[in-house]
């Protein structure tokens, strides 16, 4: 792993950096792998779908996390609201990021899943595929708009406002195989009151991929969030140097 | 059992080259800003 910041370590600034890339990211790709490995090899294919149900370890799992993601977005958008707090907006910044990476992987494993078992690529009255790629259109804009305003103040507040809207699809991307009857998404096999209904071997893997992609996310999360760090302590020294 | 080996591979090779992608972005970009940073502490 490459320790970026060991070099801006050397300079004054040194106190307020941390690397980027360390080995909580290097133990979080390990753990990935590990899972995929499970997966591959040590996991009974479905017996209608045959091995294509294991992109299910991948997929489901992304999508957790992209929910998961977007949800701190909201959730710090709204601290950084509240208290006016540079931090949690820089963290809603990461965790918007991170978040449409796990929604580009949930967006492109789903319809070569769905090509073989649905027959299809794409159902735009599917309403999981439709308000998932909406949601993806949401913290697109939400990254936009962050990148085109200059002011830090006006940035974090429209901002906030535009990721706490677009979390709400959330909840409703969740719960739209109980809302409507025409739909491609089988019900929830684990994520339900009932018990799970997968085999233990199947549900041990997921359980596992969850973790793993979960840890993944977060580690994500903390290399963008001290990336943010460097480039505004990076943008603020243009500053000063410009004022000179 | 149907064969659906290439869709299972597709799904996986698509989903690594997706997390790989942004593993590899966000290194660039934080090399670039830490040889900003050197540059500066000059």
């Amino acid at each position: 792993m490459t320790s970026v910041s060991q070099s801006a370590a050397a300079a004054s600034v040194a106190p307020t950096t941390r690397p980027v890339f360390d080995w909580v990211l290097g133990l979080a790709i390990a753990a990935v792998a590990a899972v995929y490995v499970r997966a591959i090899y040590f996991t009974p294919a479905e017996a209608l779908q045959g091995l294509a149900q294991k992109i299910y370890y991948v997929h489901v799992a992304a999508a957790i996390d992209a929910y998961v993601a977007v949800s701190i977005t909201a959730l710090m958008s709204l601290v950084a609201l509240w208290l006016r707090d540079q931090r949690a907006d820089r963290l809603a910044e990461s965790s918007a990021e991170v978040g449409i990476v796990f929604l580009s992987v949930v967006l492109t494993t789903g319809p070569i899943w769905g090509h073989k078992i649905w027959g299809t690529w794409w159902a735009w009255w599917e309403m999981r595929l439709t308000l998932t790629l909406f949601l993806w259109f949401v913290v697109a804009a939400y990254l936009v708009l962050r990148g085109a305003i200059e002011d830090d103040a006006m940035r974090a507040r429209y901002s906030a406002v535009l990721a706490i809207l677009g979390a709400l699809l959330i909840p409703f991307i969740h719960l739209s195989v109980y809302m409507f009857a025409a739909r491609l998404h089988p019900m929830p096999v684990v994520l339900k009151p009932s018990q799970p209904s997968l085999p233990s071997e199947m549900l041990t893997t997921f359980v596992l991929s969850v973790c793993a992609f979960t840890f993944f996310c977060a580690a994500l999360i903390r290399a963008r969030y001290r990336y943010g760090i460097l480039r505004d302590l990076a943008a603020s020294l243009d500053a000063e140097g410009n004022a000179a | 059992m149907i064969d659906t080996s290439g869709t299972f591979i597709a799904g996986y090779v698509v989903a690594t080259i997706v997390y790989a992608a942004y593993v590899v972005s966000l290194w660039r970009r934080s090399r670039a800003v830490a040889r900003k940073l050197e540059r500066r502490a000059k």
